[in-house]
C-alpha cells in the first residue's frame, strides 16, 4: 500500500493540473491579502461591529485565529481549490485508463483506495499547513495591527478546521468515486464547497421548524445567523449542524464547547461514512474506465 | 509446457447481457494466445476477469494451476493492457514507467531504460506523450503493461487505428516478447490476418461463447488447400470434373473447390480444357484464418 500511496503522491507532483492550483493558490493569497489588508489594518474607517461580519469571528484585533479563518475558510477559494484538487487526484488514473494497469495485482481493492485518501490526506494537509504559516507569516511581518495573541483560539480553529476540511474532502472523495468521472465529483463538490448547498439544508431547517410546531424566527436565527458569526442558538434540532459542508463553512473559533465537540463528531462521522462507502464500492463494484 | 492460464466456465452477466457464457480457454506457458471475435463479441469482458478487473458472475479461473482470485503474488505478474494504454499525456515515457514503477516497489531507473529500448523508444528523450504518434503509445502501453516482469500479458486490441508501420512495430515487439523473454501473451483482435501472424494458438469467441479453441497446427490442417475453379458454365464444369475422374469437389456458390490433384493444377487445366470448359479463374488457394472464422460463425463480415 505504501508504494501506491508513494505513486499517487509521485503522480500528483508532476501533474499540470496540480501545478496550475499551486498557481491559482498563490494568485487567491495575494488577493486574499489585499482584502485582509483592508479590513485589518482598516484604512477605510469601517464600524468594529461590520468588521466582525466581515472577519466572520467576533474578536479583538489582527490576531492569527481571525487571520487563519480569514485566509482558509472565509474566502472559498482555498476550499474551492482543494475540492478541484481532490476530485483530479481521484479521476486522473480512472479517466486516463490508468488504473487499469495496477488495480488488478490487489485482491483486496480497499488498499487501493486508503492509498489513495492517503495521498489526498497529507497532500491537502502540507498545503493547509503551508497556507496557513504563510498567511500567518506574511500578516505578522506587513500588518502593524497583527498582535500574537489568543494563541488557544488559533489552535483550537488550527485543528477544528483541518478536521473538518478532511472530512468534507473525504465527502468528495467518495462522491468523485462514485461517479468516476471528473464532471461529476467536480460539479457536486463545488456546490458543497462553494456554499450552495447550504441554502437547501437551510430551507429544510425551517420546513422542520415549521412541520414540528417550533417559533420559526429561533430557526432562522439558528440555521442563518451561523453564516454571519452568530453564536446564540435555541438549541432545538437543526439539519444543518449535521451537514458536513454547513459546519465547515460555519465553524469558527469562538463556538461554545458542545457546539465545537459536535462539529469534530460530525466530521469524524461523514470520514468514517465516506471511507466504508469508498471501500464498499472498490470491493463490489467491477473496475468501469 | 503445461497451462499458465485455464478459465472453467467462466461467465459474466450484465443486467441485460450475458458478456461471456462459459467460456474455457487453455492457455500455455509461452505461447502467443490469440483471442479472436467481433466487436462485442466478449474479448475485453474476459480479459478484465483475468486481469481481476472485474467479478466473474459464476466460473473461475486457474493461475499454475491455482485458483487465480486467491492469488495474490501471480496477480502482481499480470501485466494489462486494455483498451487505453493508461498514460499521463503530459509525462513523459520514462516518467510514465517511473510512475508505475513506483505502485510496484521498483528503484531500477536502468531497467525502465532498458524497457524503453525493447520497445523502440529509447531515445524520445523528455518529449511529453501527448505529442507521440498512436504506434508509439501503445508501445509504450506494452512497457507499462511490462514495469513488473509479467509472466503473462494480457493486450486487449493493442493494433487497432494503428497503420501498417505501427502494427508491424507492435507485432516486432510481442514476438520479442515471446522469443527473448519467454513471456505468455494473451492478445485479442478483430484483425484477424495480423493475429494469424503472431498467435500460436486461437480461441474464437462468438456473442460470449467460445466455438472453438485450436493450435496453429489445427487451424492449418482445417484450412486445407484447394484448387479453386470458376467457370461459365457450372453444370458443365461439374460433368467435366466426373468424367475426367475427380471426385473430391464441393461447389460453393459460384466456383467449385477441388481437394485432389493439387499438385496437378496444369494438367487438369488442360483436361477441362479439352472437355470445352471455359474456364474465367482457377488458382490454388488455402483458407485463411479470416475465411475459417467466417463459416464458423456465420460469415458475419463486421469483424
Amino acid at each position: 500500500m505504501s508504494n501506491l500511496f508513494r505513486m499517487h503522491i509521485y503522480r500528483a507532483l508532476k501533474a499540470k493540473s496540480t501545478k496550475v492550483i499551486g498557481i491559482l493558490l498563490g494568485v487567491f493569497f495575494a488577493i486574499t491579502l489585499i482584502l485582509a489588508y483592508v479590513v485589518f489594518e482598516n484604512p477605510f474607517d469601517i464600524p468594529g461591529d461590520v468588521l466582525d461580519v466581515l472577519v466572520g469571528v467576533k474578536g479583538k484585533g489582527t490576531v492569527p485565529f481571525r487571520i487563519h479563518s480569514f485566509f482558509t475558510q472565509m474566502n472559498s477559494p482555498f476550499i474551492i481549490l482543494m475540492t478541484i484538487f481532490t476530485v483530479l487526484l481521484v479521476t486522473s488514473d480512472f479517466s486516463r485508463g490508468y488504473v487499469k494497469n495496477i488495480y488488478g495485482m490487489f485482491q483486496d481493492k480497499s488498499k487501493f483506495v486508503f492509498a489513495k485518501w492517503s495521498a489526498m490526506v497529507v497532500s491537502v494537509s502540507t498545503i493547509y499547513v503551508a497556507y496557513s504559516l504563510l498567511s500567518l507569516g506574511v500578516t505578522a511581518i506587513c500588518f502593524k495591527s497583527f498582535e500574537m495573541e489568543c494563541m488557544d483560539l488559533f489552535f483550537k480553529s488550527f485543528i477544528v478546521e483541518y478536521i473538518l476540511l478532511i472530512a468534507l474532502l473525504t465527502l468528495v472523495f467518495m462522491i468523485t468515486s462514485l461517479f468516476k468521472s471528473a464532471s461529476g465529483g467536480m460539479v457536486i463538490g463545488l456546490i458543497m464547497a462553494s456554499g450552495m448547498m447550504q441554502s437547501i439544508e437551510h430551507l429544510l431547517d425551517l420546513i422542520i421548524a415549521k412541520i414540528t410546531g417550533q417559533n420559526l424566527a429561533d430557526a432562522a436565527m439558528d440555521t442563518l445567523g451561523g453564516t454571519i458569526g452568530i453564536t446564540e442558538k435555541s438549541g432545538a434540532f437543526r439539519l444543518s449542524n449535521y451537514c458536513i459542508d454547513n459546519v465547515f463553512l460555519t465553524y469558527h473559533a469562538n463556538m461554545d464547547y458542545a457546539d465545537t465537540v459536535r462539529s469534530i463528531i460530525v466530521a469524524i462521522a461523514w470520514t468514517a461514512f465516506a471511507l466504508a462507502i469508498c471501500t464498499l464500492l472498490a470491493k463490489k463494484k467491477d473496475v468501469r474506465c | 509446457m503445461g497451462y499458465i492460464l485455464t478459465t472453467d466456465n467462466i461467465t459474466k452477466k450484465f443486467k441485460y447481457k450475458v458478456a461471456v457464457n462459459q467460456v474455457s480457454i487453455h492457455v500455455e506457458r509461452g505461447e502467443v494466445y490469440g483471442l479472436i471475435g467481433k466487436n462485442g463479441a466478449g474479448k475485453t469482458t474476459l480479459l478484465k476477469m483475468i486481469a481481476n478487473l472485474s467479478f466473474p458472475t459464476s466460473g473461475s479461473y486457474t493461475l499454475h494451476g491455482e485458483n487465480g482470485e486467491s492469488q495474490q503474488e501471480m496477480m502482481k505478474r499480470i501485466g494489462v493492457l486494455i483498451e487505453d494504454p493508461g498514460i499521463f499525456p503530459n509525462l513523459s515515457a520514462m516518467k510514465n514507467l517511473k510512475a508505475k514503477a513506483i505502485a510496484y516497489g521498483i528503484k531500477n531507473d536502468n531497467y525502465l531504460v532498458e524497457l524503453l529500448q525493447f520497445v523502440g523508444l529509447a531515445d524520445v528523450g523528455e518529449k511529453p506523450v501527448k505529442n507521440f504518434s498512436l504506434g508509439m503509445r501503445q508501445r509504450l502501453g506494452i512497457a507499462l503493461a511490462m514495469v513488473n516482469s509479467p509472466e503473462l500479458l494480457l493486450l486487449d486490441e493493442p493494433i487497432n487505428g494503428l497503420d501498417p508501420q505501427g502494427i508491424a512495430e507492435i507485432r516486432g515487439v510481442i514476438h520479442r516478447l515471446c522469443t527473448e523473454l519467454h513471456t505468455t501473451v494473451i492478445i485479442s483482435s478483430h484483425i484477424l490476418e495480423e493475429l494469424s501472424k503472431v498467435a500460436s494458438r486461437y480461441g474464437i469467441i462468438h456473442d460470449g461463447r467460445l466455438i472453438d479453441e485450436l493450435t496453429k497446427e489445427e487451424l492449418n490442417a482445417r484450412c486445407t488447400p484447394h484448387i479453386f475453379i470458376r467457370a461459365k458454365d457450372p453444370a458443365q464444369t461439374s460433368a467435366a470434373l466426373q468424367k475426367i475422374g475427380v471426385t473430391q469437389y464441393e461447389f460453393r456458390e459460384d466456383h467449385f473447390e477441388i481437394n485432389e490433384r493439387l499438385d496437378q493444377i496444369a494438367e487438369l487445366n488442360i483436361q477441362l480444357a479439352r472437355e470445352n470448359v471455359q474456364i474465367t479463374e482457377l488458382r490454388l488457394e488455402g483458407q485463411s484464418l479470416e475465411e475459417y472464422y467466417f463459416r464458423l460463425t456465420g460469415g458475419n463480415i463486421n469483424v
